[in-house]
């Protein structure tokens, strides 16, 4: 939709010598202004609307009218306006002198500036929206067009990018054991060669690390007896140890009876001609 | 709390380098002899019982009982064959067998079973002298050994669970020291005799 042209009104020809060479425009001029201002905008907007449906005949002569019509209202403000000035200045000390005069002008002033801001406002969103639009569908089109990552991979020197990255605060942020919690230990211990490991380990030095003293501290040495002896059934052990073995007598006739033996066996590999020691 | 079987080896120190190993002629036959001996205490305890016996029946008329030789020779072998039989299945071992610290094994060094005891003994009684193949068997076996397949081990050890040679790596404890007078003593007194008798 085309914007509506105001008319111009604001350069409308001023009667020389109508003012005062120290005062501005006087209220009944400013008073005209902004009717004049109204009249245009309104019939701007008519014109425009009208303009839309270019196509009827009927709507283009409601434009041609309501634009004439108004062009007429404007120019008889002009005409008017010298005589509405001049009753004004023969009237004005009394009526300059109660302010009422000046305060309306002011009035009208800014109800003027306010509705032109206004416009100008929603002008200035308009473009600012189809810029963006604008913008954003260029980007677009130009991304398309564009392999990122291969750019990325040609012209960006990672090892650049990641020399300047601060690992120490990288890490510090990372939550260790959620981590952690998403490995699979038992695949990962897999892979890893115990063997090899333990090879690499100084057990020496490992072991004079470790405070012997301080950890048989730590262990219950009493429990622990208590616990072996009940376990190994003592009183069983010295029960068959003291039944079943001799005395100190009986295990020198024994000792003996070993000897004879070994001296008859001697003996008769010797005499049978059979090495020594073929027998078990 | 049930204690489990312990595994400690009650051979004496100064037996545990030969424990295990086959016997020789002379703790055998020493062995049988403290055997013969024993039966034929238990013999002569047994007919001065039946002696006690007939006396407080017959009163004055009381004569000491004549034993033919034959039934002498019958009770006696008898006698040896349930002693040895019955010390080798109990126990793998007679009283002469303990106190020479031999013990009877398979050659599978498992216990002798009943079966094996009885023929054993059969066959000791029926042919003592059999033993001599001892001195001349590379392994050390008797006649009767190879024949129910038994061999005599040295086993100074208590229990009869622990007298093979593979026992050897256990842990040991030397008890012997701490039994220097036990009832034994007295039974030493007898083979003593034997020994200085040889």
């Amino acid at each position: 939709m085309r914007e509506p042209e105001s008319i111009p009104i604001h350069d409308l020809p001023t009667e020389p010598g109508s003012q005062t060479a120290d005062t501005g425009p006087s209220a009944t001029e400013r008073g005209i202004d902004f009717l004049a201002g109204i009249v245009s905008f309104g019939a701007g907007l008519v014109v425009s609307a009208l303009d839309g449906e270019e196509t009827d005949e009927r709507s283009a002569g409601v434009a041609a009218f309501v634009a004439a019509g108004a062009g007429l209202f404007l120019e008889g403000l002009r005409a008017a306006t010298p005589v509405l000035g001049s009753i004004e200045r023969a009237a004005g000390p009394t009526i300059g002198s109660t302010g009422a005069a000046e305060s309306v002008g002011e009035l009208l002033d800014h109800w003027r500036s306010s509705w032109d801001d206004r416009h100008e406002d929603d002008r200035q969103r308009a473009a600012d929206e189809q810029l963006r639009a604008t913008f954003q569908r260029a980007v677009d089109t130009l991304l398309d067009q564009l392999d990122l990552t291969s750019l990325v991979l040609d012209h960006l020197d990672i090892q650049r990018v990641a020399s300047a990255i601060d690992i120490q605060t990288l890490v510090a942020d990372l939550d260790v054991d959620a981590l952690a919690a998403r490995l699979d230990m038992d695949r990962l211990l897999d892979r890893i060669d115990m063997n090899r490991l333990l090879d690499r380990i100084d057990m020496e030095r490992l072991t004079e690390r470790i405070d012997m003293q301080a950890l048989l501290d730590r262990v219950d040495l009493p429990a622990v007896a208590s616990g072996v002896i009940d376990d190994l059934d003592i009183p069983q052990v010295i029960r068959e140890a003291t039944t079943d073995t001799a005395s100190e007598g009986v295990r020198d006739v024994r000792l003996r009876g070993v000897e004879a033996d070994r001296a008859i066996g001697r003996a008769v590999d010797r005499l049978l001609g059979r090495s020594n020691g073929s027998r078990r | 709390m049930t204690a489990r079987q312990t595994a400690f080896d009650t051979v004496p120190r100064e037996a545990r380098s030969f424990h295990g190993e086959p016997a020789g002629l002379v703790t055998r036959t020493l062995a049988n002899v403290v055997d013969l001996v024993v039966v034929a205490a238990l013999l002569a305890g047994g007919y001065l019982g039946v002696a006690g016996l007939l006396f407080l029946r017959r009163g004055a008329s009381f004569t000491f009982p004549i034993v033919s030789y034959r039934l002498a020779y019958a009770v006696g072998v008898g006698a040896w064959i349930v002693y040895m039989a019955f010390g080798w299945r109990t126990n793998g071992r007679t009283y002469g067998d303990h106190l020479l610290g031999l013990r009877v094994r398979t050659m599978d060094n498992t216990e002798v079973g009943g079966v094996r005891a009885v023929a054993r003994a059969v066959l000791c009684a029926v042919a003592p002298l059999l033993l001599v193949w001892v001195a001349i068997s590379r392994q050390q076996r008797s006649v009767q050994d190879l024949i129910v397949g038994t061999h005599v081990v040295y086993d100074w050890g208590g229990s009869r669970r622990r007298t093979s040679s593979e026992d050897a790596a256990r842990m040991r404890v030397d008890v012997a020291a701490t039994v220097a007078n036990e009832p034994d003593d007295r039974d030493a007194e007898p083979v003593s005799g034997v020994d200085g008798e040889r």
